[in-house]
């Protein structure tokens, strides 16, 4: 019962990504700029850290088709990405001390792997045609800044609930 | 030290590869149908954004009006240059249109679909693709409401964004002309103040200078900066007449067949929030919309 709270706030993150985010004037700021709001997947590798694998692999796989679905053309691209990465930086984490700071970092990795996977799947089937210096300069560098900022927002009220639902997590 | 595939991982990874090529190779076969659990889960999720967005439209709505101030000004003083010849331009038109409705009597020429009025379908904006990849938009409107995939989307004043691609039942998408699996698809055309009209193809969007490119253009014709680009209607799947956008710099093509021209699309694509779709087999002329 208490996991509907971390499915709602994805929820939650998946619909501000569609209908909020797009409406914040960033291009009109920075001109080229194409900063991407990843924000269920930064909470999807948040629970990874603090919450259980299992539970943040399978919404990595429900959020990744609903990406797909809602927000894409084609499908199972998004879900394949979320659900690879979500497991490679779960294994790196095991390796490092986890706190804020690193956190952060390791989210940074993440984004940047997700990124680049789905630019490389997209520009393979011919749906992305973006030359590769203005994908790192211009969507990656924004990406991964907009998204350590958001990190940072949600990591004290994140870890939190996480440990107090740690028990049903368990079961 | 634990390593990062096991045998047993191994053997998921490469499964769910498998399952990921065929979901691309049968999605992109699909084209613009959608299966029933698509378009269940494209409606429930619709109704949460219609939810989410329109509280956030409000407040987007503010700062949009406080820009707005700002730029008041300047766009007062070209407004009054324009206005000038407004009278004039408005007594033209009206000659031409009383001009061409004679004519057209004349030669009986009444149930043309590609010369009759459009229906006109208002819908409000409620979500929108956030990855730069897909440029698609999910209008509050649907099947119940008579859309229907393939019809044109315009915004104020007839200028083109995009096509439905995929109509739910009560939201549908819209694939932008930013999008490149749309794009392929519209003929356009030039109309010069003298001559006949100048035809071509619009072939996809560059990103990084915000252009779309119109290719396809006879060497012969004379193209210049400036001059507006509309859809021809030849294809079928657009009515004639929407704008595209201003032709922003001309150049040959690799060959010198051809010219190439690059066009600033005439609608804002990032700011989006009301939009009309047209329906183009409206039957009874003289009813459904007269632009705007």
């Amino acid at each position: 019962m208490k996991q509907s709270k971390i499915f709602i706030l994805l929820l939650f993150l998946f619909l501000i990504q569609g209908t909020v985010m797009p409406l914040l004037p960033f291009s009109d700021a920075w001109g080229k700029v194409q900063p991407v709001s990843e924000f269920v997947f930064v909470a999807l590798i948040l629970t990874s850290f603090f919450g259980s694998l299992s539970l943040s692999l399978r919404y990595a796989l429900i959020f990744g088709f609903l990406t797909d679905i809602v927000y894409s053309s084609i499908l199972g691209v998004y879900a394949f990405c979320f659900g690879v990465t979500v497991y490679l930086v779960h294994a790196l984490s095991k390796w490092v001390n986890l706190n804020a700071v690193m956190t952060v970092l390791l989210v940074s990795l993440g984004i940047c792997m997700v990124q680049a996977e789905i630019y490389l799947i997209y520009s393979m089937i011919g749906i992305a045609k973006q030359q590769i210096e203005f994908f790192f300069q211009y969507h990656l560098l924004p990406t991964i800044g907009l998204n350590a900022l958001f990190t940072l927002l949600l990591y004290y009220p994140y870890k939190r609930l996480l440990e107090k639902i740690a028990d049903a997590i368990e079961k | 030290m634990p390593s990062f595939f096991s045998n047993k991982k191994l053997i998921i990874l490469l499964t769910s590869l498998i399952i990921l090529i065929a979901l691309i190779s049968y999605s992109l076969r699909q084209g613009n149908r959608s299966t029933w659990t698509e378009q269940f889960v494209q409606d429930v999720i619709g109704g949460f954004q219609y939810v989410v967005s329109v509280p956030a439209r409000y407040a987007a709505g503010f700062f949009q009006n406080v820009n707005d101030i700002e730029r008041a000004y300047q766009e007062n003083k070209k407004l009054k240059e324009n206005l000038a010849n407004y009278a004039s331009v408005e007594q033209e038109n009206r000659d031409l249109a009383a001009q061409n409705k004679e004519l057209k009597a004349l030669i009986g020429m009444k149930n043309d679909p590609a010369l009759s009025d459009y229906k006109k379908y208002s819908a409000t904006l409620i979500g929108r693709s956030y990855d730069q990849w897909n440029q698609l938009i999910t209008i509050d409107k649907g099947k119940v409401n008579g859309i229907k995939n393939g019809m044109p989307v315009i915004t104020s004043g007839k200028r083109l964004i995009g096509s439905v691609t995929k109509a739910g039942n009560f939201t549908s998408k819209v694939s932008l002309i930013s999008d490149d699996q749309n794009t392929n698809q519209i003929s356009a055309m030039i109309l010069p103040k003298k001559g006949a009209p100048i035809f071509g193809m619009i072939e996809g969007y560059d990103q990084s200078k915000g252009v779309l490119t119109f290719a396809k253009i006879p060497i012969k014709a004379k193209v210049s900066k400036g001059q507006v680009v509309t859809t021809s209607g030849l294809s079928g799947k657009y009515t004639k007449g929407l704008v595209v956008g201003t032709i922003t710099q001309v150049t040959t093509d690799q060959y010198g067949l051809t010219k190439t021209a690059l066009i600033k699309p005439a609608a804002d694509l990032n700011h989006l929030n009301y939009v009309l779709v047209l329906d183009r087999q409206a039957q009874e002329s003289g009813g459904g919309g007269k632009g705007d």
